[in-house]
C-alpha cells in the first residue's frame, strides 16, 4: 500500500513543484560586462579666426583719392592699396601711396574715396581666409586636463561638420573675469575651405582616456544609499553584490568596482527578482547559448 | 372615520391631489448615481516664491497644519489633514467628515490661510489658492471629425459655436474643446548670431510686449466729437513678427528675422493629450467641479453640442466617447425597472393568493400610492434619486401591500359573519368593525418594521451617508403604506361593496387546491415534527451544527467591502512612470500600452480612449462590448499587465459617481518619523523586499520613493563686477533664462493672427542642449571672446530632496499593497507573509542601512473604517433585535413568548449569511441592513403564528391542536406576506442590471434570509409554543392540584381520595379540551366549505 501510494503521489508531487517552480520564473534581460574605452569630454565653444589679419591704417592725413581694390578682392604684399593726397599745403599735395604688409584679401573696408582722413585711421583689413586657427576660452578648472599637442574634435554649430584640430598652446595669463585662459588651435587636416573665419562651433577633447564597465542605469538597485547589481550565476541564480560607482556619461554609468568580466548584470525584468531566485535569460547572444549547452553536456558526460 | 369612509369621491380626491404633488415632487428629484452625502476636502496650494523648501517648512510651513487642525469642532470634524512639501511648492489637503457642509468647510479653511498668512512675504501669499479637491473619475469626452475638413479647419469652424456656451455649464471645471493640431507661432534663435550679438531671451521678450500691446494717445475733439487717439499693436501678422525690432546690448537696432527662423506650426510639447483607438482627435472634454453633479454636466454639455449641431456644416459629424451621465441614467433605469419588476411580483403573488383582480387592485394600489407619497417627503428632505434610495423603494414595494391585505381579509372575514341582507349602514359598521380590529396590529406592526432604522442613527458617518438614504425610503414609503392601508382600502372596499349588485363575497384563490394540498402536507409534517421525538432530536442537533458551521466557517469566508459599484462597460488601465521629464515619453509608452491592449483584448475591447495627464501618468480607458464581460476583462487584465520595477499598473473599473466611497488599499505599513532622506531609503528598501516577496502584486510606496536628479548650476556671483567692468551687461538671471530657452523653450505669450489668438514659443534650435556637457561649454559672449557657460557658473548633477510628507502632522510615507481582482481571499495569507517578511527584515536587514537617523515602522489597519463600519452595524443589528423584543414584551406581556417569536431573527440572519455565501456575495453595508430590515419582517411570521396559537389555546383547545390548527389557518397570510416580499426582492437579489450589482447583497440577505426563516419559522415556532403550552398546562393543573391538596390537607389519611382527585380533574381538562377542538375543527372545516 505504500510503495503504491508513494509510486503514485511521488511523480505527481515532483510534477507539482515543477510546475509551480515553472510558474514562478521570472524572465530577465541582462547586460554582459565587458570592457570598453571610456573616457571623459570637455567641450568649449570656439571661433574661427583668419591666421593673417592685418589692419591698415593711414600713415598721414589727407583725403583719399583712390582705392585700388574693393572688399573681397586679392591683394600681393607690397601692392599699393590707396592714395592718399595731403591737404597740407607745406606737403604741396603731395599723394601718399599706402602698400599692403602682407598678401590676403580685403575682409573690410573702412573708408571711401573722398573721405578726409587722419593719420592712424583704419582704411582696410587684409586676411587671409585661407590660412585660420581655432580660438577657445579654456575654464580653469580643466587647465590641468589640456595639454598642448592634444587632439580634438571642432564641430560646427550652422553644418554639424566634425574636424581634427590640435591645440597649439595656452596662454599663461587668466583672466580674473571671466575665469579662463585663452587657448590657440589649428586644424591637422587640410584646410577645409568651408571653414570660414568667424564661423562659431564648438571644440571637444577627449581626457581621462580608459578601459572600465559601462552600463545602463537600469542596472542599478539600491539598499540604502549603497548601489547594488543583480547578477546572475551560471544556474541562472540571482544575487546582489555592492558596486562601486564612478561618472555617469550620457545615461550610462561607470562602475568602478565589483563587476568582473564575463558577469551578468540584469538590466530588465518581468517581476521583481528576489536573491537566490531562478530566472531565465532572455538575451543571451547564439555564441554563448552554445557554449552553455557545449558544457552542460561535457557535464553530463562526466 | 365614519365620514372620510362614507364620502369615497372626497377620499380619492385628496389621494389623487396628493399623488400629483408626489408625481411632481418625483419628476423634480435630483438623479444621481449615489445619494447627496458630502465629504469635503479642501486642497491649499502655496509656492515658496524665492524661499527653498527648508526654508519654507520652518519659517511658516510648519505652522498652517496645526492651525488648520484648529478648525475642528462639532459642526467641521476634520479627519484627516495631508500635508507635502514638494520642489518648489507646497499642498495641504484637509479633509471633512462625511455630512459636512462643503461651502463652510471651504470658508473656514480660506479665513485660516488668510490669518496664518497675514505677516507672509507677499509673493508666497499671492500664490495661496485655497480650491475644493475630488478624486472623482467622471468626465465627458466627445470626439469630432469630418471628412471633408482637416483638424485645424475643424476647430475653426467648431470654437465660436461650442466653448462659448461650455462656459456657462455651471457644473463642470475649465470645459474645453482640445485640438490636437493647435497651432504656436515658433522663434527659433540662431546660436551664432545671438551669441555674437550678446542678445538674451530678455531683449526678445521686451521688443515682444510692445509689439502685442496698443496703446491710447488721448482724445482730440473734432468737429465737437470727442475721438480718442490710438496706436493699434503692430504684430498681428508673421511679416510684422518678423520685422519686429529688437535693440541688441551694444544699440544696434535689428530685425528679429536676422537672428531667428520665424514660422507657424503644431504646438510641439502640449501638457494634456487626448487619443482615441491611438490616433489623436479633436475633443470635447470637461470634468466635474467639486461637490458639481457630474450627471448634469454631461446632460448640460451634451445639450450644447446637440443644439449646436444644427447651424454647423452637415459634414460635421461627433462621436460621444465618455458620457457618464448614459452610464448613470442606464444604472439608475435599471432599478427602476427593478422597483416595477418587484411591485409586479408582489401584485401576482397577491393575486395568486387573492383571486380576485378588483381586490389585488385595491391591494395594489398601495405600492405605487406609497412609492409616490414618500417622493414628497424625499423632496422635503432634500433627498436625491439614487441607486440606494430606490433600493429601499424597491425593498418597501413588497412589504407596502402587507397592510392591506390584511385589512381586506379582515373586512371578508367580517363579511360572512354577517347574516341577512346588507344595507349601507351595515356595510358601513362592518368596515368599520373590520377596520377598529386590525388597526392597532397594523401599526404596531409597522412601527416595529420601521423601528429597526432607528439603531442606524447612531452609526457611523460612513454607513448614515450610505445607508440613510435607503432607511429614509423604506420608512417614508411604508409610513404611507399603513396610513393609505387604514383610509383608502377600505373606502374602496366599502365602494366596490356599495356598487355591486349581487353583494360582495370573498373570492376564490385560482391555486386554491395547490393551496389547500399544501396546508394538508404542512399539516401532516408538523404533527410528525411536533410528535417524533428522534426527528426532533436529529433537528436540533442539525441546526446547532448548522448554526455553527454558518458562524464558524461561512462568515469568515464571506467577502467584506464597504458597498459594491455598478457594473460598467468601461474599464481603466492606468500607467505611470518614474523618471520621465516630457510628455512625448510618456505619448510613446502610452502608445504601446494602448497598442497591447487593443491587440490582447481585441474581441471584448469596442474602442479605446487615452489621457496623457503628465510625463509619468496616462490613463487608457477601454469600452467593452459586452457590460457582463468585466469580471472577466478585469481579471485577465490584471494578469496581463503586471507590474515591473519600470512601469506600474492600475486596473479597475470606471466610477463616475462623485460619492468618495474608501477604498482602501488591503495592506499598509506606515514608516514614520526620522530624517526625510533616511525615511524615504528605509521605505523603498522595505517596499522593493516586499515586492521581492511577491507577497501583494501590487506594492507602492505614498509619495513615490525613487530617486530623482537635478542639474544644479550656481553661478559664480562673486566674479560679477569684475565681469561689469569689462563691459558685461547680462546677468546670472539671464543665464537660467538662456538655458530654459535653449531647453525647453518659453512660451512669451499669444498674439492675434487672423482673428485668433496664438501662443509664441521661443527656443533654440532641437537638441542644441543634450547633455551636460552641452550645458556646460553654451558659448556666452564677452568682449571678443566666447566663454563657455560651466566658467561662469558651477553646473553639477545633484540627487534631489525627497518630498516632506505629512499626515495630521506626522510625518511618514506609506507602503501599501492590494490583491488581485477575485483573489481578495488570498489577503489573510499575503499579509501574514509580509508581516513575516517585514519581522525578518526588522531582524536581519534594517541594520545594513546604516540609517543616521531611526525612523519607524508599523502596520496600520486599512479595513478600520470598514470594520468600524460593519461592527456599528451588527450593534445596530443587535439593537433593532432588543427593540423588537421590547415590542413583543408590551404586546404579548409574556416572556416565553416573546422569545419564541424572537427566533424568527437569528433565523432570518443564518438564512441571510447562507445565501449571501451560496450566491458569492459580500458582507457590506448593504447586506447587514438587509439582515437588520429582515430582523423586522421575519419576525412579523412568528407573530401571527403565536398569536394565533395563544388564542386558539385560551379558548381551551390542546396545545398540540392549537399549535396544528392555528399554523394551517396561518399558512396563507405568512405565505402572502413573505412571498410579496421575496419576490419584490428577487430582481434585486438576481443582480439585474448593472445598478443591480449594488443592491443585490441586500436582495440576497432579505429574500434568502426570509426564504429560510419562513420555513423553519413554520416548524420551529409551532413546535417550541407547544412545548411551552404543554409545560404551561401542566403547572395549571399542579396549581388546581395543589389547591386541591390544602383542602384535603387535613384529611390526609385519606391518600386515595386524592389519587383520585389527581386522575379526575386531569381526565376531565383533557376532555374538555378535546371536546372544545373538535368543536372549534368542525366550524372552521364549515368555513372552509363555505
Amino acid at each position: 500500500m505504500k510503495i503504491q501510494s508513494i509510486m503514485v503521489f511521488g511523480p505527481l508531487l515532483v510534477f507539482c513543484q515543477l510546475a509551480f517552480a515553472k510558474a514562478n520564473i521570472e524572465k530577465v534581460f541582462v547586460k554582459i560586462a565587458k570592457k570598453k574605452e571610456i573616457s571623459d569630454k570637455l567641450t568649449y565653444p570656439a571661433r574661427v579666426t583668419p591666421k593673417v589679419s592685418a589692419m591698415i591704417l593711414s600713415e598721414s592725413q589727407g583725403v583719399m583719392t583712390r582705392l585700388s581694390f574693393n572688399l573681397g578682392d586679392k591683394v600681393l604684399k607690397n601692392q599699393t592699396i590707396a592714395k592718399i593726397t595731403h591737404a597740407d599745403p607745406v606737403y604741396e599735395y603731395r599723394p601718399f601711396l599706402l602698400k599692403a604688409p602682407v598678401s590676403g584679401v580685403v575682409s573690410k573696408v573702412f573708408t571711401n574715396v573722398g573721405s578726409q582722413i587722419t593719420k592712424g585711421q583704419k582704411i582696410m583689413l587684409l586676411t587671409d581666409p585661407n590660412e585660420t586657427k581655432l580660438m577657445i576660452e579654456v575654464a580653469v578648472k580643466d587647465l590641468s586636463s589640456l595639454k598642448k599637442g592634444m587632439k580634438g574634435t571642432f564641430i560646427t554649430r550652422s553644418e554639424n561638420k566634425r574636424y581634427k584640430v590640435k591645440l597649439k598652446g595656452i596662454s599663461p595669463l587668466i583672466d580674473s573675469a571671466t575665469g579662463t585662459a585663452t587657448a590657440e588651435l589649428e586644424f591637422i587636416s587640410k584646410f577645409p575651405t568651408k571653414v570660414l573665419p568667424g564661423i562659431i562651433g564648438k571644440i571637444s577633447f577627449k581626457t581621462n582616456i580608459h578601459q572600465g564597465f559601462l552600463f545602463p542605469q537600469n542596472v542599478l538597485t539600491y539598499k540604502g544609499n549603497q548601489p547594488q547589481v543583480r547578477v546572475v550565476s551560471d544556474e541562472n541564480k540571482v544575487s546582489r553584490i555592492n558596486v562601486k560607482l564612478g561618472a555617469k556619461r550620457k545615461g550610462q554609468i561607470e562602475i568602478l568596482s565589483g563587476v568582473k568580466k564575463g558577469t551578468y548584470l540584469i538590466e530588465k525584468a518581468s517581476g521583481f527578482v528576489k536573491d537566490g531566485s531562478i530566472v531565465a535569460i532572455q538575451n543571451l547572444p547564439k555564441k554563448i547559448i552554445k557554449k552553455n549547452t557545449t558544457k552542460k553536456m561535457d557535464r553530463k558526460k562526466k | 372615520m365614519k365620514k372620510l369612509y362614507s364620502s369615497p369621491f372626497r377620499v380619492y380626491l385628496i389621494i389623487l391631489v396628493l399623488a400629483v404633488i408626489g408625481i411632481v415632487a418625483g419628476t423634480k428629484l435630483q438623479v444621481s448615481l449615489y445619494p447627496n452625502s458630502s465629504k469635503p476636502t479642501i486642497q491649499v496650494s502655496i509656492n515658496y516664491g524665492h524661499l527653498n523648501k527648508d526654508e519654507f517648512v520652518q519659517n511658516y510651513g510648519n505652522k498652517v497644519g496645526p492651525r488648520l487642525q484648529a478648525i475642528s469642532s462639532d459642526s467641521l470634524i476634520i479627519k484627516e489633514i495631508t500635508t507635502i512639501y514638494r520642489k518648489t511648492s507646497a499642498g495641504f489637503k484637509t479633509e471633512f467628515d462625511w455630512g459636512t457642509d462643503p461651502i463652510k468647510a471651504k470658508r473656514e479653511v480660506q479665513n485660516i490661510m488668510n490669518a496664518v498668512s497675514a505677516s507672509w512675504p507677499r509673493e508666497i501669499k499671492d500664490s495661496i489658492n485655497v480650491h475644493y479637491w475630488s478624486k472623482s473619475s467622471g468626465f465627458i469626452a466627445i470626439s469630432f471629425f469630418s471628412e471633408k475638413r482637416d483638424i485645424d479647419n475643424l476647430y475653426k469652424t467648431l470654437e465660436p459655436a461650442l466653448v462659448p456656451k461650455l462656459a456657462s455649464v455651471q457644473d463642470a471645471e475649465n470645459p474645453s474643446l482640445w485640438n490636437p493640431g493647435s497651432k504656436e507661432v515658433s522663434i527659433v534663435l540662431n546660436p551664432e548670431a545671438v551669441t555674437s550679438l550678446r542678445i538674451f531671451p530678455r531683449h526678445i521678450e521686451q521688443a515682444l510686449r510692445q509689439g502685442v500691446q496698443g496703446y491710447l494717445g488721448g482724445t482730440v475733439v473734432v468737429d465737437n466729437a470727442k475721438l480718442s487717439v490710438q496706436m493699434p499693436r503692430y504684430l498681428n501678422s508673421l511679416e510684422s513678427l518678423q520685422e519686429l525690432l529688437v535693440q541688441t546690448p551694444t544699440g544696434r537696432i535689428i530685425h528679429l528675422s536676422e537672428i531667428a527662423e520665424i514660422s507657424i506650426g503644431e504646438a510641439i510639447d502640449s501638457n494634456n493629450i487626448f487619443k482615441t483607438n491611438g490616433s489623436k482627435s479633436l475633443m470635447l472634454f470637461a470634468k466635474p467641479k467639486s461637490g458639481g453633479n457630474v450627471k448634469r454636466m454631461a446632460e448640460q454639455i451634451l445639450q450644447i453640442v446637440k443644439e449646436a449641431m444644427p447651424n454647423l456644416p452637415k459634414d460635421i459629424q461627433y462621436k460621444v466617447l465618455v458620457d457618464p451621465s448614459e452610464f448613470i441614467r442606464s444604472s439608475i433605469n435599471n432599478v427602476i425597472h427593478e422597483v416595477f419588476l418587484a411591485a409586479s411580483l408582489a401584485v401576482f403573488v397577491l393575486f395568486l393568493f387573492v383571486g380576485s383582480i378588483k381586490n389585488t387592485i385595491t391591494a395594489a394600489l398601495e405600492i405605487p400610492l406609497s412609492m409616490v407619497l414618500a417622493f414628497i417627503l424625499m423632496n422635503i428632505f432634500d433627498m436625491n434619486l439614487n441607486l440606494i434610495s430606490l433600493g429601499g423603494l424597491a425593498l418597501a414595494a413588497g412589504m407596502n401591500v402587507d397592510a392591506s391585505v390584511v385589512i381586506m381579509e379582515n373586512i371578508f372575514r367580517n363579511l360572512n359573519d354577517v347574516k341577512g341582507p346588507l344595507n349601507f349602514k351595515t356595510r358601513l359598521a362592518l368596515v368599520l368593525r373590520s377596520v377598529k380590529e386590525v388597526r392597532l396590529p397594523i401599526i404596531a406592526s409597522t412601527i416595529s418594521t420601521l423601528v429597526v432604522f432607528a439603531p442606524i442613527a447612531f452609526t457611523s458617518n460612513l454607513t448614515n451617508a450610505i445607508l440613510g438614504d435607503l432607511a429614509k425610503a423604506v420608512v417614508y414609503s411604508h409610513f404611507f403604506s399603513m396610513f393609505i392601508a387604514l383610509i383608502l382600502v377600505p373606502t374602496i372596499r366599502l365602494h366596490i361593496m356599495n356598487s355591486s349588485k349581487d353583494g360582495d363575497i370573498a373570492p376564490i384563490s385560482p391555486i386554491n387546491g395547490t393551496l389547500l394540498k399544501l396546508e394538508a402536507l404542512y399539516e401532516k409534517g408538523l404533527r410528525f415534527f411536533i410528535k417524533s421525538k428522534t426527528f426532533k432530536i436529529c433537528l436540533y442537533f442539525v441546526m446547532v451544527a448548522f448554526i455553527a458551521g454558518v458562524a464558524l466557517y461561512t462568515v469568515p469566508k464571506l467577502k467584506r467591502e464597504i458597498i459594491g459599484t455598478p457594473d460598467t462597460d468601461w474599464m481603466i488601465l492606468s500607467v505611470s512612470t518614474q523618471g520621465n521629464t516630457l510628455i512625448k515619453q510618456m505619448e510613446e509608452i502610452a502608445s504601446k500600452e494602448e497598442a497591447r491592449l487593443l491587440e490582447k483584448f481585441s474581441e471584448e475591447i469596442r474602442y479605446t480612449f487615452t489621457q496623457i495627464q503628465a510625463p509619468n501618468r496616462t490613463t487608457i480607458m477601454a469600452r467593452l462590448k459586452n457590460k457582463n464581460d468585466m469580471s472577466r476583462v478585469w481579471k485577465k487584465m490584471e494578469e496581463e499587465f503586471q507590474n515591473s520595477p519600470i512601469i506600474f499598473y492600475w486596473v479597475g473599473p470606471w466610477n463616475p459617481a462623485e460619492l468618495p466611497l474608501p477604498n482602501p488599499p488591503h495592506m499598509r505599513l506606515v514608516v514614520q518619523g526620522g530624517a526625510t532622506e533616511d525615511r524615504v531609503l528605509l521605505a523603498k528598501d522595505i517596499a522593493d523586499t516586499i515586492r521581492e516577496s511577491e507577497a501583494f502584486p501590487r506594492t507602492w510606496t505614498n509619495p513615490g520613493s525613487s530617486k530623482q536628479e537635478n542639474i544644479i548650476m550656481e553661478p559664480h556671483f562673486k566674479r560679477w563686477p569684475l565681469l561689469s567692468k569689462i563691459g558685461v551687461q547680462f546677468t546670472p538671471f539671464d543665464l537660467i533664462d538662456l538655458t530654459r530657452v535653449a531647453t525647453d523653450g518659453k512660451k512669451l505669450g499669444h498674439i492675434n493672427l487672423n482673428s485668433q489668438s496664438i501662443p509664441v514659443k521661443l527656443s533654440f534650435p532641437k537638441g542644441i542642449i543634450a547633455s551636460k556637457e552641452d550645458l556646460e561649454s553654451f558659448p556666452i559672449a564677452v568682449q571678443d571672446r566666447f566663454i563657455p557657460l560651466k566658467s561662469l557658473s558651477t553646473i553639477k548633477i545633484e540627487q534631489a530632496k525627497s518630498n516632506i510628507y505629512k499626515v495630521n502632522n506626522r510625518e511618514l510615507i506609506y507602503i501599501n499593497g492590494k490583491q488581485k481582482k477575485g483573489q481578495e481571499d488570498k489577503i489573510k495569507a499575503s499579509l501574514a507573509k509580509v508581516k513575516a517578511v517585514v519581522k525578518d527584515y526588522r531582524k536581519n536587514d534594517l541594520h545594513k542601512l546604516k540609517l543616521k537617523s531611526a525612523p519607524i515602522f508599523y502596520f496600520e489597519d486599512t479595513q478600520k473604517s470598514l470594520k468600524d463600519a460593519l461592527k456599528q452595524l451588527s450593534l445596530a443589528l443587535v439593537l433593532a433585535a432588543l427593540l423588537i423584543f421590547i415590542t413583543l414584551l408590551l404586546q404579548f406581556g409574556d416572556l416565553i413568548h416573546s422569545l419564541i417569536i424572537m427566533i424568527a431573527a437569528p433565523l432570518g440572519i443564518l438564512g441571510g449569511l447562507l445565501s449571501l455565501y451560496i450566491f458569492d456575495s459580500t458582507i457590506c453595508l448593504n447586506s447587514i441592513l438587509g439582515i437588520i430590515l429582515l430582523n423586522g419582517i421575519a419576525v412579523n411570521n412568528s407573530i401571527i403564528l403565536v398569536d394565533f396559537i395563544t388564542k386558539l389555546h385560551s379558548e381551551g383547545i390542546t396545545p398540540l391542536e392549537a399549535a396544528i390548527l392555528a399554523s394551517k389557518k396561518r399558512l396563507r397570510p405568512i405565505l402572502i406576506t413573505s412571498l410579496t416580499t421575496i419576490l419584490g426582492m428577487l430582481p434585486i437579489a438576481l443582480g439585474l442590471g448593472d445598478g443591480g450589482k449594488i443592491l443585490q447583497p441586500l436582495g440576497l440577505s432579505v429574500a434568502g434570509g426570509l426564504w429560510f426563516s419562513m420555513f423553519f419559522t413554520l416548524f420551529l415556532v409551532p413546535t417550541f409554543e407547544v412545548f411551552y403550552l404543554t409545560l404551561q398546562d401542566r403547572f395549571k393543573a399542579q396549581d388546581i392540584l395543589l389547591d386541591d391538596s390544602l383542602k384535603f390537607r387535613d384529611t390526609a389519611k385519606d391518600i386515595n381520595n386524592l389519587n383520585l382527585r389527581k386522575q379526575d380533574i386531569s381526565d376531565k381538562f383533557m376532555l374538555e379540551r378535546a371536546v372544545l377542538a373538535k368543536k372549534l375543527e368542525t366550524k372552521m372545516l364549515e368555513d372552509n366549505q363555505q
